[in-house]
């Protein structure tokens, strides 16, 4: 075979341009962000298992103070899939994922454990009876049905800050003209999207199109990154299986490509302005684990009662779990064997997510990952040494902040440098922290610095 | 993606660079350029625990950040050898007590500690550095360690061979024609390792060289001479090793091609025109005071926003 003299002077250039700090804008959609070791062998290779029905479930009604009003009461018999409290506002439908008794309505931690929701907790009686599904009538393809459809069957962005699906689909003005699904899983260790997208590819395209058809979008792609070889083999032959014209495109690896903002220029080139959300410039996006749910609500009615959730790190047997909404957190991580020494449990990916901070909390529907042996697999970083200006955590900020110059703005609490800094574009992606060779908690600070001001 | 991964292991592998430049220097003009080099390093060890004495904080973590080795080194290397003692002293008290120490500790100062060190003495007693024995002359190396003992503590009878005035190693102006200086290799090898390594920016010296070759050939010197004058004294050791400090040098791309080109610039002006033969840490000096107006000029456009003003 011959050898084309670009490729191989490619990588000679790419080492160059590292050291020379040149970023490469050509090949790569956005600047910046980090290789990480991604941990996923830990989980993907066994099929997504089906967690036994627990004995108790405490159903969260809602988080960051936005709860449906239960219509149920303690003594009461639920079936599984029956509506137990109702959205009201912006806040979303909630339902039983199995069927018993309800028992108490009380404040209980949902993980990671720095939130006390109401729950409601429904004694299972082992039936695992459904009541009445109503799927959407076919030929309904309003976008205010679908989206008050979806408010009632519970969906809410299963990717990351469980942002109710159906007030997405609302949006703006601009009418939307590409569905833009994230299938990125960039964060290393988590593994639920990619066995969702090898074993059900289908359903999850059977979603993606009632999306499609009822936005009325020209375009829908699929932004999967390519350490995930066999998801996007799987999803392009269910594209070729069912003919539609739904792209699925391989990103490259590299973190944090499942970011909202950096998804959507990767796949459509388009910038969302600051402080805007996708619809301004005519996108709407979801995770693929989002459109599935969509697809099940839509189709066969089923409301969002269950998720597919990583347990990996330091057991005998990590993977994937079918998971209803409200299982102990203890009890999941008990199906996949921890190892007796395996200390620390971390709920969500290692860049983003948070230690568990309370062990009784309950799985809810944003829940994606538990790290467990979180103490040695993510230690805690050493001391932070003052900054060196090394420059290196602004190669790494995927937004173009200069993190060395935020820092040192937070520590003085300068708001007006902060503000012309646009510490208000920071995605806290933690990659600059990741870099540091002061450990300085870079990202941390920004979120406080951040929230502080958001009091204000 | 990093393989240096600790701001102490930067430090040191800054240290373990210098290695090759400093082993040739020494192979080159003898004993006495490892005495200058173990005295500033043992001085900046001292200046480094009096600093932790004085402003309280813990002795393990000041010496823990090892920025006192490279400072140490830079110093020795870039001082005459045979400098008097004492100003081998002032320079390091300046550049780690007063210039790091004094702005707050590592990462505070605005100025390359060893080259603010230096200039202070350059500037301040030039007639008592500069009567020493010039490190160009191959007469050095045949000065052994007790002979040397003696001149830098100006004790015995002073040296007197045919010294020709000249300077510190950074600068270059001297009558002897040109000699290669081996370290010039050394220096280029362990830079060129820092670089692969990603503990410095290979833009700075690549355009600190280039700038200064070019200024001296709009300066009116031929190419020839432009392009020998960059293996003269230290410019390699500058252009690798001091220019690249991450502290005092910008933290954008094009601000560290301003940077570079800013000083290569001021090395070539100053050596062509300057009185001082010490270009090399004014020039470095002069641009590291740019330094925060540069980043400030400089920042990137953020995502999503429009492209900054400023
Ligand atoms: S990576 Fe850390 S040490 Fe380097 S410039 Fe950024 S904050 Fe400073
Ligand atoms: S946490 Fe914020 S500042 Fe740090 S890399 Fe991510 S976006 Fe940039």
């Amino acid at each position: 075979m011959q050898l084309n003299a670009e490729q191989s002077v490619r990588p000679v250039l790419s080492w160059l341009k590292q050291r020379v700090s040149v970023r490469d804008t050509q090949i790569e959609s956005w600047r910046g962000g980090v290789h990480l070791p991604d941990q996923k062998h830990l989980s993907n290779r066994r099929h997504i298992r089906h967690a036994p029905l627990p004995r108790m479930l405490c159903v969260p009604l809602g988080w960051n103070g936005r709860e449906a009003q239960p219509v149920v009461v303690p003594g009461q018999r639920v079936l599984k899939g029956q509506a137990i409290a109702s959205g009201v506002g912006t806040a979303v439908w909630v339902h039983a994922p199995t069927s018993g008794i309800v028992k108490r309505i009380m404040p209980v931690p949902v993980a990671p454990g720095t939130q006390m929701p109401t729950c409601i907790v429904i004694e299972s009686d082992g039936e695992d009876e459904w009541g009445m599904l109503e799927p959407l009538a076919r030929e309904e393809t309003s976008i205010d049905t679908l989206s008050a459809f979806l408010m009632q069957k519970g969906l809410v962005g299963l990717g990351g800050a469980g942002f109710p699906t159906g007030l997405k689909l609302k949006g703006g003005d601009r009418t939307i003209d590409t569905l833009v699904v994230n299938g990125a899983e960039c964060e290393p260790f988590i593994t639920c999207d990619d066995r969702l997208m090898r074993e059900r590819a289908l359903s999850v395209l059977q979603g993606v199109q009632v999306l499609a058809n009822t936005l009325q979008v020209d375009r829908v792609r699929i932004g999967i990154e390519d350490n995930k070889p066999t998801a996007i083999r799987r999803m392009q032959e269910a594209c070729a299986q069912i003919h539609s014209n739904i792209e699925v495109v391989e990103i490259p690896t590299r973190y944090p490509a499942g970011s909202l903002r950096h998804l959507v220029k990767a796949l459509t080139g388009r910038t969302i302005p600051e402080g805007a959300l996708p619809a301004a410039i005519g996108v709407t996006a979801l995770n693929v684990a989002t459109a599935f749910a969509v697809g099940q609500a839509v189709l066969e009615g089923r409301p969002l009662i269950s998720r597919i959730v990583t347990v990996t790190g330091l057991c005998e047997r990590p993977g994937n779990f079918e998971v209803p909404i409200g299982m102990g957190v203890r009890q999941l991580i008990g199906l996949a064997l921890p190892q007796p020494d395996a200390r620390g449990v971390h709920v969500g990916g290692p860049m983003m997510g948070e230690s568990l901070a309370h062990r009784m909390s309950v799985v809810a529907k944003t829940t994606s990952c538990l790290i467990v042996g979180a103490r040695s697999l993510l230690p805690p970083r050493p001391e932070p040494t003052p900054c060196i200006r090394c420059s290196r955590c602004a190669d790494a900020c995927p937004v173009g902040l200069q993190p060395m110059e935020l820092f040192r703005a937070s520590s003085n609490d300068n708001r007006p440098l902060l503000a012309t800094l646009k510490i208000n574009s920071c995605i806290e992606c933690g990659a600059c922290s990741y870099v540091c060779p002061s450990n300085i908690p870079l990202r941390d600070t920004f979120r406080q610095q951040k929230r502080a001001q958001a009091k204000r | 993606m990093y393989v240096i991964k600790s701001t102490p292991a930067l430090m040191l592998a800054v240290a373990i660079a210098l290695m090759p430049g400093m082993v040739l220097h020494g192979l080159q003009f003898g004993p006495a350029v490892w005495l200058q080099v173990g005295i500033c390093l043992v001085a900046a060890l001292l200046a480094e625990l009096a600093a932790a004495f004085y402003r309280q904080v813990g002795l393990v973590k000041t010496l823990a950040d090892c920025s006192w080795v490279p400072t140490g080194l830079l110093l020795g290397l870039s001082l005459a050898p045979l400098t008097p003692i004492y100003l081998d002293l002032l320079a390091t008290i300046v550049a780690i007590n007063l210039i790091k120490h004094g702005a707050g500790g590592m990462g505070q100062n605005r100025i390359n500690p060893a080259m603010g060190g230096l200039m202070v003495v350059a500037l301040a007693f030039p007639t008592l550095l500069y009567p020493a024995p010039s490190a160009h002359a191959p007469w050095l190396a045949q000065v052994d360690l007790a002979q040397a003992w003696q001149a830098i503590l100006r004790i015995g009878p002073r040296l007197h061979f045919d010294a020709m005035a000249s300077a510190t190693p950074l600068a270059n102006h001297y009558q002897g024609g040109f000699s290669v200086h081996w370290s010039v290799f050394g220096y280029l090898l362990g830079g060129l390792a820092l670089a692969a390594l990603r503990v410095i920016r290979l833009e700075i010296p690549l355009m600190l060289l280039a700038s200064c070759a070019l200024t001296c050939v709009a300066l009116g010197e031929s190419w020839a001479d432009s392009l020998t004058e960059l293996l003269y004294g230290g410019l390699m050791l500058a252009a690798f090793f001091i220019a690249t400090d991450p502290v005092t040098s910008p933290v954008t791309f094009k601000g560290r091609l301003v940077y570079a080109a800013l000083i290569g610039a001021l090395i070539g002006t100053v050596r062509r025109f300057g009185l001082y033969p010490d270009g090399i840490c004014i020039a470095v000096v002069l641009c590291n005071l740019l330094v925060v107006d540069i980043d400030r000029r400089m920042r990137p456009a953020v995502f999503g926003n429009p492209p900054a003003g400023r």
